[in-house]
């Protein structure tokens, strides 16, 4: 309708009372009281409207960057590995002895890490010996020695007199913002590369969808009868099976495991929840008056489904795409934990729970990166389908 | 021949025998046990359910807490020191030319359902190990040995061949193909229990699946089998020690998760574990928890693929083994205390005093990476710098402390040698067969001594072994195992083990990591809970305290 042009409305007639009768004004009862926009206009506003799918929507392009640029921002790589400095928090408890211009701290595994006062790592101090019926350990850190008593819980360092030190500290870990893992690697580098899995395989998952899903169930839903029948038995096939199953079997069959197996399995078989969305969307439009005039001018069925029915149908597809992504992310995420997923010494946020499971009474900051970053990315793309949900239904026009 | 035990290599390390005394410390922990306070009864987690729990089949160590607690051998393992002592039998005599053994049964011996045990049922048993369709995993441990064995193997009919005969009720004679100093220590194996034969032929391969067809001769008798879940033991009445077993009832939980475990064991849910995770030692270590760490006769190695290309080069091998650092892995990622190891054979076994491994080579070896003598052995093999040298496929099976170990070797390969590495792994099942047939380049494995000799090892890499799985081969190292096997006196078999050893070792035919000790937990309160040095769960002489 094209009606921007006469933006005039009644609070023109700012001498009628509101509870009179108008004249009756041909001109007038055209009139569009308000400027009018596009359908994705609309949709733009009412999407920035909600404050929560905005939120989302940052999130996730937040992720998305740091998944891209975060490993060049740390200058770690996701698989290096210094033993000597694994199961390091990034909060420090240190304590400090006098005359040593350096901190020490002990770790879960009772290794005594010698720390700056400003948070950086120096070095694993060496072991001179552990007498296990005393518990207690002697370090030698630069010609003195510090004692580790672990018959007390915690354990206590003692210096070379037997006295504790003079404080301790609470310090970051400025060398690995978020501390190592079990092998001595940095979290935060390798939850960047967790992340980066992960975007990819929503990238994965839209494409799927997008290709796969919808002219699968835009030609089964508008051809219909047998053909109908056939393709929908075949997704009711494909639906039966765990999606776990597919990726264990993929994996069999290609002899190695990795990120490849689940890529292969989820375009396989993830695209027959958006089949039945678009097929259930053809069948309904199909019959419509817009589709019956097109079939009438001759229009090849292919543009019919292109032209008319999947545009008519984007919104109910671009929802049910945003909410499969998470559960693409989730799985994949899953599928690692459990060990079937992406091949060590890669990072997906799986793999990485998993490893800070093993770990978890022990250094249980290891658990919170992984876990919160699938959290945040889950609630960021359900918050922006829930958004583009609302924003794509024209009922809800306001 | 020899025998597959592939103990979860994983299994932490080393022979902390330092270690052995701090178990059985007192304490004053209030008490967790699982059962009610008075009540004989404990909960002890495992972790793994083995494929099977029939004595003359498994070979597998899973099961070994089920079947050494509800079956007994001819010869058993002290439940103080260790050593062997009589068990089914009271006593065995040996010909003076060492090829026949006599044992006499003790009087009166029953199976757990009260019928008698007499020494036909261990011809029974033989007889069934040896027969093809039971597909017994151990079946080396016959026919190695015994007279007549393959014999009877190879067809059915020759039961009249076979060298272990009863002479009457309570004696068992067996004939040896030659002298066999360690024979004794292999009838102590659990392929050599005994089985009913009235319950297999009336239940056939469901006999292990159902308490009641479950019948033994062991301390323990089944209670309940919950697949999957749990195993239930109740104390034998029937058998000939009970009086002097304590406890009425162990349940085997299967906890998967040593660390569900931990918390389990930690909440007083349970009395012990089999398996303690490794990032918990240290903070175990600190209190007075309950942690045991026992000696192993046990090795972890990589094995590698030496029939394939360009694994078949010596300097390959041991361009890998040079390039792994056994002390970071022992010290700083599984925490084990582990000893590093630089042959396949575990120390430990001594004759007349002189330890086995005394004055070893070190085979150009050390406990931390070498790189630059890594990379020149690589370099001498064709590959300077790592160049042109494909890319490393590196497998372990699914578990938590393998899949840690297997990082870290792939790291330190990419480090110390500039080469590329690619993990894979697989579940146990899937794992192992790939392993034997080949079908690998580099993967973790392990070996826990079946009986307490150097020769449990040695036999591993003999030429066409079943358990060669690295497919070694050296004509000159199979005739001196061969001649150790047949020499009678114990000094010298030693010095051709050792010449064996250290032949095959300096062409580094496996990636030797650690020798590893046995930890698990064991609640304070309950007393004489027994590891052998064979990796052997003893709970005959157990019981609650207090």
């Amino acid at each position: 309708m094209a009606a921007g042009d006469t933006s005039t409305g009644r609070r023109d007639a700012a001498t009628v009372s509101d509870w009179d009768l108008l004249a009756a004004d041909r001109l007038r009862a055209q009139a569009v009281p308000r400027p009018g926009r596009s359908f994705w206009q609309d949709v733009w506003s009412r999407f920035i409207s909600r404050r929560m799918a905005v939120f989302g929507a940052v999130i996730l392009i937040l992720i998305a960057l740091l998944a891209v640029f975060g490993p060049s921002l740390t200058g770690r790589s996701y698989n290096r590995q210094e033993s000597s400095l694994a199961n390091i928090p990034p909060v420090l408890s240190a304590t400090e002895f006098a005359g040593q211009a350096n901190w020490f701290y002990v770790n879960p595994s009772l290794k005594v890490i010698e720390v700056t006062p400003d948070g950086h790592l120096v070095r694993q101090v060496p072991q001179v010996s552990d007498d296990m019926l005393t518990k207690r350990a002697i370090f030698e850190a630069d010609g003195t020695a510090v004692q580790l008593d672990y018959s007390r819980q915690p354990p206590v360092l003692l210096g070379a007199d037997g006295q504790p030190g003079e404080r301790t500290h609470l310090v970051w870990n400025a060398d690995y913002r978020l501390g190592t893992d079990a092998l001595g690697r940095d979290v935060l580098t390798r939850t960047f590369y967790g992340a980066r899995i992960s975007l990819a395989v929503a990238l994965v998952a839209t494409l799927v969808n997008a290709l796969i899903g919808i002219i699968y169930g835009g030609v089964s839903g508008y051809v219909g009868g047998a053909v109908d029948t056939v393709m929908m038995r075949i997704v009711d096939i494909i639906n039966t099976i765990p999606l776990a199953l597919y990726v264990i079997l993929v994996k069999v069959v290609l002899g190695s495991g990795g990120f490849s197996s689940i890529v292969i399995a989820l375009a396989s078989v993830y695209w027959v929840d958006m089949a039945r969305v678009v097929r259930g969307q053809a069948l309904s439009l199909k019959n419509q008056e817009f589709v019956l005039a097109a079939r009438t001018i001759g229009s090849p069925p292919g543009a019919i489904l292109r032209r008319h029915i999947l545009p008519n149908a984007l919104g109910p597809i671009i929802v049910t795409g945003t909410m499969l992504i998470p559960s693409a992310i989730f799985i994949e995420a899953f599928l690692s934990f459990i060990g079937i997923g992406i091949a060590p010494p890669m990072a997906s946020l799986g793999t990485m729970a998993n490893d800070a499971l093993a770990t978890l009474r022990s250094s249980p900051y290891q658990l919170l990166a992984p876990t919160a970053t699938i959290c945040l990315i889950m609630f960021a793309f359900n918050f922006v389908g829930d958004g583009l949900r609302d924003a794509l239904d024209p009922k809800l026009r306001a | 021949m020899t025998i597959r035990k592939m103990i979860a290599a994983a299994s932490l390390a080393a022979l902390a025998l330092t270690l052995g005394a701090c178990a059985d410390e007192p304490s004053d922990e209030p008490a967790k046990s699982g059962g009610q306070a008075g009540a004989q009864e404990i909960v002890f987690a495992l972790h793994n359910t083995p494929d099977g729990i029939d004595p003359n089949i498994t070979s597998n160590s899973f099961a070994a807490p089920i079947i050494f607690n509800t079956f007994e051998c001819l010869v058993t393992y002290s439940t103080t020191d260790g050593a062997l002592i009589p068990g089914q039998a009271e006593s065995w005599d040996i010909s003076d030319d060492g090829l026949t053994y006599t044992f006499h049964l003790r009087e009166g011996l029953k199976w757990s359902d009260g019928s008698a045990l007499t020494a036909s049922d261990f011809v029974y048993s033989a007889q069934r190990v040896l027969t093809p369709s039971t597909t017994a995993q151990y079946v080396g441990l016959y026919t190695d040995y015994v007279v007549g064995a393959q014999e009877l193997y190879d067809d059915a009919s020759q039961t009249d061949g076979l060298g272990i005969k009863a002479a009457d009720d309570t004696t068992l004679t067996i004939e040896l193909k030659a002298p066999t100093p360690f024979f004794i220590d292999i009838v102590g194996m659990w392929a050599w229990s005994p089985v009913q034969q009235a319950t297999i032929e009336a239940n056939g391969d469901q006999w292990t699946n159902e308490a009641a067809s479950y019948v033994s001769n062991g301390p323990f008798k089944m209670d309940e089998v919950n697949l999957g879940e749990s195993y239930v033991l109740v104390k034998n009445p029937n058998y000939w020690d009970a009086a002097n077993v304590k406890l009425e009832k162990i349940t085997f939980r299967m906890i998967p998760d040593p660390s569900t475990a931990l918390a389990a064991f930690e909440g007083g849910e349970i009395d012990g574990q089999l398996t303690v995770p490794s990032s918990d030692i240290a903070r175990l270590k600190t209190s007075d928890s309950g942690l045991v760490v026992t000696p192993a006769y046990s090795t972890t190695w990589y094995n590698i693929n030496n029939a394939k290309a360009p694994y078949d080069n010596p300097l390959v091998r041991k361009a890998l083994s040079l390039a792994v650092d056994r002390e970071a892995l022992v010290n700083e990622v599984l925490q084990n205390g582990g000893t590093p190891a630089f042959s396949p054979v575990a120390p430990g076994y001594s004759v007349d005093g002189v330890e086995y491994s005394e004055g070893r080579s070190d085979f150009g070896l050390s406990a931390t990476a070498d790189p630059e003598a890594a990379k020149a052995a690589l370099a001498e093999a064709g590959y300077p710098g790592g160049e042109g040298f494909p890319t490393l496929q590196l497998s372990y099976y699914t578990d938590d402390t393998v899949k840690l170990m297997t990082e870290a070797l792939a790291d330190q390969f990419e480090t110390n040698l500039g080469i590329n590495v690619e993990i894979s792994n697989e579940d146990w099942a899937v794992y192992y067969d790939n392993v034997q047939a080949g079908n690998y380049e580099v993967g973790a494995m392990g070996w826990g001594a079946d009986y307490f000799h150097p020769m449990t090892f040695l036999q591993l890499l003999q030429t066409d072994d079943v358990n060669n799985n690295v497919f070694y081969s050296n004509l000159e190292y199979d005739a001196l195992v061969i001649q150790a096997q047949a020499e009678t006196d114990p000094a010298v078999a030693m010095d051709l083990m050792r010449q064996a050893d250290e032949l095959s070792a300096a062409e580094y035919p496996v990636l030797c990591l650690f020798y590893r000790a046995n930890m698990m937990l064991v609640s304070p309160e309950l007393k004489g809970v027994y590891r052998t040095v064979l990796n052997n769960l003893y709970f005959r002489s157990a019981y609650l305290e207090g």
